[in-house]
């Protein structure tokens, strides 16, 4: 170790690297845009990215048979005598279904609530890390993009905001994220609270409903949407179903498990709400 | 050709992390090619191309994951040296064995610090997250040892290990 020590490149680099991860630490902490050589390299991924994420679909649809299959085989038995017919259909044209009830879904969305500026964009890579939940789309600053609008999908069901982008691409911080939180609504008892992302919950799909009051009558099974308060997203876009409640570790308050509507591990297509939603009416409300 | 192969494996791993691993995830959790890679040509490269290469895939990893741009440059430049440094004097010999061991305690301390510039809430999920890519990236490098022990001897055939 003394001999570790006594290099002189060990100590150099050691001090380098101290340094940089506690400046980095900073400064990431404060960053708002991307940086130069982040946005050229991503300009060049991201084409690359898009075939690849073509051929991850295919083998993500093989591996994801293989790994549910005792899930998948349960849900089989019922489905075959309820739905045979149907599953039959389904199970045939299963890719080309998928894209069109997506693209189908994204246009019936912007007939149905004119207020909202949509732009459609396509999801092109998922995140490398295991600490961040995002996913790159291919629509940048070109297309009229900003950091902090809201996306969601097709089925009007929120999936996160944008939180950094370059000219052709953007990332999306999922609504799962540590990082990410949003004013929420219990859909039937008008109850608010704060919809926020949980490292312990997003492998699940899963996020946190905080600050519900304890005298709330929320309930398991209740939908929430988004309740317009921020600033970020309108009003009326679908976020969860509750699936646990629990009372807060200071016990003045409660909260509530959410599994989310969105299926972001799969979902390819999604819309950007590009303009303010204060100007907007709520989703629902037109 | 040594620059050329460390490119092309740094843009398939760029490809594939975002994509096809994305897809491949155990208990959530997903593989880290980057790490699996600097520790591997730890065995191989000098310590000045450890610097590099660590410093290079590192930054790349950064700017596809956009979160602490930078963070992973130094860490993984620092892992990639310290590797070649306990080489040279601890351990002569790579083996399937030693490749998983030196995979996975550098997956634990690289993504250990990671955790804590990242957004952890709490200890347990991470130690819950690090743990299963211990042991997923220690496995796929057993899994690629066969393939870059014979990749590695060609680019640096004077220094096998």
């Amino acid at each position: 170790m003394r001999k570790l020590f006594g290099n002189r490149i060990f100590v150099l680099l050691l001090t380098i690297t101290i340094s940089v991860s506690v400046v980095l630490g900073v400064i990431n902490a404060t960053k708002t845009k991307s940086t130069f050589m982040g946005n050229v390299a991503m300009v060049v991924i991201t084409p690359l990215s898009d075939a690849c994420t073509w051929v991850g679909r295919k083998v993500s649809g093989f591996f994801g048979y293989f790994g549910d299959i005792d899930e998948l085989r349960e849900e089989n038995e019922k489905l075959k005598s309820e739905k045979k017919e149907l599953e039959a259909k389904i199970r045939k044209s299963e890719g080309t279904d998928r894209e069109n009830k997506d693209l189908r879904a994204l246009l019936e969305l912007s007939e149905a609530y004119p207020s909202l500026e949509l732009v459609s964009a396509e999801v092109i890579s998922r995140s490398a890390s295991n600490w961040y939940e995002s996913f790159i789309i291919d629509k940048g600053t070109a297309d009229g993009l900003k950091i902090g609008q809201g996306v969601i999908s097709g089925e009007n069901v929120l999936l996160g905001r944008i939180s950094d982008l370059g000219s052709t691409w953007a990332r999306v911080t999922v609504l799962t994220d540590s990082g990410h939180s949003v004013s929420a609504k219990v859909i039937r008892s008008g109850d608010l609270g704060i919809v926020e992302g949980d490292l312990s919950l997003s492998k699940d799909g899963q996020c946190r409903l905080s600050f519900i009051s304890k005298n709330s009558d929320i309930v398991v099974g209740d939908y929430l949407e988004t309740s317009g308060l921020g600033g970020v997203y309108p009003k009326g876009i679908e976020i969860g179903k509750v699936i646990e409640i629990k009372p807060e570790v200071q016990g003045i308050s409660q909260y509530a498990i959410v599994e989310t509507s969105a299926e972001i591990e799969t979902i390819s297509k999604v819309m950007i709400i590009t303009n303010n939603p204060a100007e907007s009416t709520a989703v629902g409300e037109e | 050709m040594r620059v050329t192969y460390h490119a092309v494996y740094l843009f398939l791993a760029a490809m594939l992390s975002t994509t096809l691993f994305t897809a491949l995830k155990l208990f959530g959790v997903s593989p880290n090619l980057f790490i699996i890679y600097i520790v591997f040509a730890g065995f191989y490269v000098s310590k000045t191309e450890a610097i590099w290469l660590g410093l290079v895939f590192g930054f790349v990893y950064d700017i596809i994951v956009g979160a602490n741009v930078g963070l992973n440059g130094v860490l993984y430049m620092f892992a990639c040296f310290l590797v070649v440094v306990s080489c040279e004097n601890v351990i002569r010999r790579n083996n399937a064995v030693v490749t998983f061991i030196f995979t996975a305690v550098w997956t634990a301390v690289l993504e250990g610090i990671n955790a804590i510039f990242g957004p952890v809430s709490g200890v347990w999920p991470a130690i819950r997250i690090i743990i299963v890519e211990i042991f997923y990236n220690g496995a796929l490098a057993v899994i690629l040892y066969l393939a870059l022990k014979r990749i590695f001897e060609r680019l640096y055939d004077n220094e096998k290990r």
